[in-house]
C-alpha cells in the first residue's frame, strides 16, 4: 500500500447516504428550479418535515450497525458456529468472522492468527478468490541460541516486502477493497478500534485474485486475552500468482 | 456517465436547457457520491447545504457546460470544490482535531462510539496533520484523486489547471506524506488496536 492508498482509507468507512436525505436534496434542487433558481432553504416546514423523516432513517441505520456489531461478536469469546442472519450470511469462528450482505460485499474481521485455510475457503465460498498467507510479523529470527552468537544483534522480520508487479490497477484496488473501523468494547470500560475490510466482490476483474496476508502481533501485549492482528491491506491481484515475501528486517 | 439508456451527462444537460426539471437527472447520477464526498470534507452539518449549492450553481451556470465532455463528473467536483473552499476553516480544523487529540468528528457522527478514550491509529492521526498543513490547491488535487476517484485529466478539467500542473501539485504533496510518516510503516494498517 502506498501513501495515496493511505489517504484513500482516511474516512473511507463512511455509509452512503440514506435515500431519505437524498430525496431531501432533489426536492430542494427541483423546487428551486421551479422556482427560478432562488435556493430552497431548509428552514421551510417542508424542510422539517422532511428531516425529521432523515433522522428517523438515520436511527433506522444506527440499529442495523448496532445488530452487525452483535453479530460479529465483537472481540469476545465466540464458538465457532455457521449463522444465517436475516439477508447476510456469517461465518464466525474464534479467530476471524466474515460476512456476505446481501448486496455481495464481504466483510472480514480478523481477531488472531488461526485456521487461515479456513478463512480462505470461506471468501472463496462467498465469491472471492482469496489467497490467504501468513505474514511474519515481529518474529524473531537470527543466530540466537547459535554458539558464539551472543554478541550479535537479533534482526527481527517485521513484515514482508511483496513486488507489486502482478498488482491489479489502482483503481481496481480502490473499487473492491475499503476499511471500516469499528469500535468494540473490551470489556471493564476499554474499548478498541479494529479495522475491518469491506471487499466487493463484483468488482473484482475475472481471473483476479485477493491476496491477504496476516499473522500475529507477537510483540504488542494481548486484548481481552486476544493477540493483537496485524494485517496488511488486502491487494487485489491479476492472476493467482502470488508475489514472494521479501521479510523486512529491522 | 451514460445511462442505461444510453443518454450522457452532457445529453441531459444540453435537454435541461428547454426542459429544465431534467437536470435532476443529473443529481439522481451523481448526488449520492457527491454527498459522500463532501462529507469526508466537512462531516455532516453542512453536507446538505453545500451538495445543493453545488447543484444548484451547476444548474445556473449550464449554459456554459463543455458539452464535448460526456461524463459530467469532473465539473461538477469544480463546482464542488469552490464551494467547499468557502468552509475551508471547517475543514482544517475538523483535520487538526484529528491530528491533535485522535478523536474524528466526521466519522463520530456514522459510528456507535464505545468509548471515548477511544483514539484513531496514530498513522491517520498523523496523516490528518499532514492534510491540514496542505496548501488548499494542494489538498484539492490530492483529494479528488484520493477519494472522488478522477484521473488527473478530469482534475485538470474540474479546477481549470494543465494536467502537468496536477501531477507536478501530487508529486508534492505525496512527497510531503511520506516525508511525514517516515518511521511508520505505512503498509500496516490493521494491527493497532487501541485500548
Amino acid at each position: 500500500m502506498n501513501d495515496l492508498d493511505l489517504v484513500a482509507g482516511l474516512r473511507a468507512g463512511l455509509p452512503e447516504p440514506p435515500s431519505a436525505r437524498l430525496a431531501v436534496g432533489r426536492a430542494r434542487l427541483t423546487a428551486a428550479i421551479r422556482s427560478g433558481n432562488k435556493p430552497v432553504t431548509a428552514r421551510s416546514r417542508r424542510m422539517r418535515v422532511n428531516r425529521t423523516a432523515v433522522a428517523i432513517c438515520l436511527g433506522a441505520v444506527a440499529a442495523a450497525a448496532a445488530a452487525a456489531l452483535v453479530l460479529t461478536g465483537g472481540p469476545g469469546a465466540v464458538p465457532s458456529q455457521h449463522l444465517t442472519a436475516g439477508s447476510s450470511r456469517t461465518v464466525v469462528t474464534a479467530a476471524w468472522t466474515v460476512r456476505e450482505d446481501a448486496n455481495g460485499t464481504v466483510t472480514i474481521y480478523l481477531r488472531e492468527y488461526a485456521n487461515p485455510a479456513g478463512l480462505q475457503q470461506t471468501l472463496r465460498a462467498d465469491g472471492v478468490n482469496a489467497i490467504v498467507r501468513p505474514m511474519p510479523s515481529h518474529t524473531a529470527t537470527g543466530p540466537r541460541g547459535l554458539p558464539g552468537s551472543r554478541k550479535l544483534p537479533l534482526p527481527t522480520v517485521t513484515s514482508c516486502y511483496y513486488a507489486t508487479t502482478n498488482n491489479a490497477p489502482p483503481a481496481v484496488q480502490r473499487a473492491v477493497v475499503t476499511i471500516v473501523f469499528q469500535d468494540f468494547p473490551t470489556g471493564r470500560g476499554g474499548a478498541m478500534r479494529v479495522a475491518t475490510f469491506v471487499i466487493h466482490p463484483h468488482a473484482m476483474p475475472p481471473g483476479s485474485a485477493l491476496f491477504l496476508p496476516y499473522g500475529t502481533h507477537s510483540l504488542a501485549p494481548p486484548i481481552n486475552g486476544y493477540p493483537r492482528v496485524k494485517a496488511l491491506w488486502p491487494v487485489v491481484l491479476k492472476n493467482n500468482t502470488v508475489p514472494a515475501c521479501v521479510p523486512v528486517i529491522k | 456517465m451514460t445511462a442505461p439508456d444510453g443518454e450522457t451527462d452532457a445529453a441531459v444537460i444540453r435537454r435541461s436547457r428547454h426542459d429544465p426539471e431534467a437536470f435532476a437527472l443529473l443529481y439522481d447520477r451523481h448526488a449520492a457520491a457527491m454527498y459522500r464526498y463532501v462529507v469526508r470534507r466537512l462531516g455532516d452539518g453542512p453536507a446538505d447545504d453545500v451538495v445543493a449549492e453545488c447543484f444548484l450553481a451547476a444548474f445556473t451556470r449550464r449554459d456554459r457546460y463543455d458539452f464535448s465532455r460526456a461524463d459530467a463528473r469532473p465539473w461538477l467536483y469544480g463546482i464542488a470544490a469552490r464551494v467547499i473552499g468557502k468552509h475551508r476553516r471547517t475543514e482544517v480544523r475538523l483535520l487538526r482535531a484529528l491530528a491533535r487529540t485522535g478523536a474524528d468528528l466526521v466519522a463520530e457522527g456514522h459510528a456507535d462510539r464505545v468509548d471515548s478514550r477511544v483514539t484513531a491509529a496514530a498513522l491517520q492521526r498523523r496523516l490528518a496533520g499532514v492534510l491540514a498543513g496542505l496548501p488548499e490547491g494542494d489538498r484539492e488535487v490530492l483529494l479528488l484523486i484520493a477519494w472522488a476517484d478522477l484521473s488527473y485529466a478530469e482534475v485538470a478539467d474540474a479546477l481549470a489547471i494543465p494536467v502537468g500542473t496536477v501531477r507536478s501539485r501530487l508529486s508534492r504533496v505525496r512527497k510531503t506524506i511520506r516525508d511525514a510518516l517516515a518511521g511508520q510503516d505505512p503498509t500496516l494498517l490493521a494491527e493497532e488496536l487501541y485500548s
